[in-house]
């Protein structure tokens, strides 16, 4: 099918994969901003004033988590996991294909289900109403925003699965 | 015993399939874990090792070293460290692949990862030794085996994941990584310097001296700098390794606009392919935890524990044993899985080693030196054939030279690495001594 047949709704679509993709990457451009600042200023500050940052240590875990939920998808969407490929040296086209399929629907199914595990994890945090210890910031922020990475990493993974069958046909 | 077997033989199935290694280790370790309990507690496990391996303060070192390595690359000081390396080895024949090793190790000490500085190097040496007439085996050759010290000279991303595993001080991991990662560059200098002798027509007599210049001084000067104030830093405890990778990653920012390279798009791409390979790593951890936790909980490592102190065999000999393992399953895995994989069921042995007096009678002390013969072994696992990874990351960055020629130009520094490996089990002080 050619891309005037498609029409106009592959195109919104990339637009939409490609703004996401954006906004993520910006995203993860100010975490990482933030986790230097803050470990800058925590060393000044312990060194110059003898204050260190209240908090500095929970802050700088919660920064990380945070940068690699908000990466995970763009990995994904990229097909950056690493994975070993020996079978590229075969030539029956049926292996090369069955081995995609396996790797799409094992990348998917996992990813999803770590998404729900995620989602009832921060739901029972929510309900407990834990918090970190010193900043007292809720605990399920940070395993919904976790689930939400890893259900939009199933459907990067889709969408890279999609990409490569088409490469192979 | 016979699940963990049949879980690592699904494991390798799967990987077959190309199955990304993070996703087969979740199937197989969760799967397992719950055949040996059940589907709930495995469940729950899974979900709480994606929740918490982010949470992790020790791990923050990871993108900020990683971020530190991408802004260099956009500072431009690899051409510094390149063209200043040369200016010092060209009178010498195979002097262009010399300042490829040298300057690969001065980019080492800066960067956390191998295939980053292997790449980061082929772009600035691999132009002038095509200039100059140098075989493409050797050209690529000593830039594969020169991106391997990344791994191994301070800071490094490897290093890092062991000291997690293990508990092993991430710090005295570095400091003990600076000896034999210069034994590293020694070694593959005189390898060059072999082997152009033994066969001249690889490499012209003497190259043309490149005019160095005040930002090459200044560029091998940030270099040095910057090295030193993350090893003094950690080495005097002024400040933890996250804290010295944070201020490392702050001043290279300063370097890489000072150099006046860097747009927002460039700084946004080395942003975003930290925060992706961080991912990616993470991805693996979160695997690795989970499979482990399903081998543990299937008894091997207490069973290899037990087995090895019935064979009451001399500490070295299990070393040696434990090597030869590496070298296998390095040829046939991708290094950080396979250090994920191995090094939590071969610690608990290796620290109950007896070495008898000396050195190695303290556990710490056997740890770390273990630490530094696995990122060897990982090392040269990176060069070796059939998946090398540094070789594969020169061929995509050098589409015309083919892989054979690549593992070829290989072969003299993959000699010099088993001589070095040998070196350094024979005498743990190479490697403890700065501790």
């Amino acid at each position: 099918m050619s891309a005037e047949q498609n029409g106009q709704a592959p195109r919104r679509i990339d637009t939409i994969r490609r703004g996401a993709g954006f906004l993520l990457g910006l995203a993860c451009l100010l975490v990482l901003a933030g986790l230097i600042g803050l470990t800058c200023v925590d060393v000044v500050a312990r060194y110059a004033f003898n204050s260190p940052v209240n908090g500095a240590y929970e802050l700088t875990e919660i920064l990380l988590a945070t940068l690699i939920f908000l990466a995970l998808p763009l990995t994904t969407a990229a097909g950056e996991h690493i994975e070993v490929e020996l079978l590229d040296g075969l030539k029956s086209t049926f292996l090369k294909r069955f081995g995609t399929l396996v790797a799409a629907v094992c990348t998917v199914g996992v990813l999803a289900l770590i998404a729900y595990k995620l989602f009832e994890h921060a739901e029972k945090m929510d309900r407990r109403g834990q918090v970190t210890d010193s900043l007292q910031i809720p605990l399920s922020l940070i395993g919904w925003l976790g689930a939400a990475s890893f259900a939009l990493s199933a459907l990067a993974a889709i969408v890279f699965a999609v990409r490569r069958f088409r490469e192979k046909a | 015993m016979l699940e963990a077997l049949i879980g690592f033989i699904a494991l390798f199935a799967l990987v077959l399939l190309r199955v990304p290694i993070a996703i087969a280790m979740i199937i197989v370790g969760t799967a397992g874990f719950a055949v040996l309990r059940n589907w709930n507690a495995a469940l729950n496990l899974l979900g709480n090792a994606a929740f918490e391996t982010g949470l992790s303060f020790t791990l923050s070192v990871i993108p900020l070293f990683i971020l530190m390595g991408n802004l260099l690359t956009i500072s431009g000081v690899s051409q510094s460290l390149f063209s200043t390396a040369h200016h010092m080895l060209h009178r010498m024949r195979g002097g262009l692949a010399m300042a490829a090793i040298v300057a690969c190790g001065g980019f080492s000490a800066v960067c956390g990862s191998s295939l980053a500085t292997a790449a980061t190097m082929s772009k600035v040496a691999m132009p002038s030794m095509r200039k100059a007439g140098y075989a493409d085996s050797l050209a690529t050759g000593s830039i594969a085996a020169g991106g391997t010290l990344g791994i191994l000279i301070p800071p490094s991303v490897i290093l890092i994941i062991y000291g997690l595993l293990t508990e092993a001080d991430i710090g005295k991991l570095f400091i003990a990584g600076i000896i034999p990662g210069l034994l590293g560059v020694l070694f593959y200098l005189a390898a060059i310097y072999v082997t152009v002798r033994l066969k001249p027509e690889l490499a012209p007599e003497a190259s043309e001296d490149m005019k160095l210049e005040k930002r090459d001084v200044w560029g091998v000067a940030a270099v040095v700098g910057l090295f030193a104030v993350i090893m003094i830093g950690i080495y005097g405890g002024f400040f933890t390794p996250t804290e010295a990778a944070g201020i490392g990653a702050a001043t290279s920012f300063v370097i890489a606009l000072v150099s006046g390279g860097l747009t927002f798009e460039k700084l946004y791409t080395a942003a975003i392919n930290c925060a992706r390979t961080t991912a990616m790593i993470f991805a693996i951890i979160i695997g690795a935890e989970v499979f482990s936790n399903f081998i543990s909980y299937a008894g091997v490592p207490d069973a290899l524990l037990t087995f090895v102190q019935s064979l009451d065999v001399n500490a070295y000999v299990v070393i040696l044993v434990l090597v030869l393992i590496y070298v296998v399953l390095g040829a046939v895995l991708e290094s950080l899985s396979m250090i994920l994989l191995t090094v939590p069921v071969f610690f608990p042995l290796v620290s109950s080693l007896d070495f008898g007096s000396g050195l190695l009678a303290n556990p710490e002390m056997v740890l770390i030196w273990f630490g530094i013969i696995v990122v060897v072994v990982t090392e040269i696992s990176l060069i070796s054939p059939p998946i090398g990874l540094n070789v594969f990351v020169l061929r995509s960055v050098l589409t015309d030279v083919p892989l054979r020629t690549m593992f070829a130009g290989i072969m003299p520094f993959w000699l010099a690495d088993i001589l070095r490996l040998a070196l350094l089990i024979a005498v743990p002080l190479l490697s403890l001594a700065l501790i």
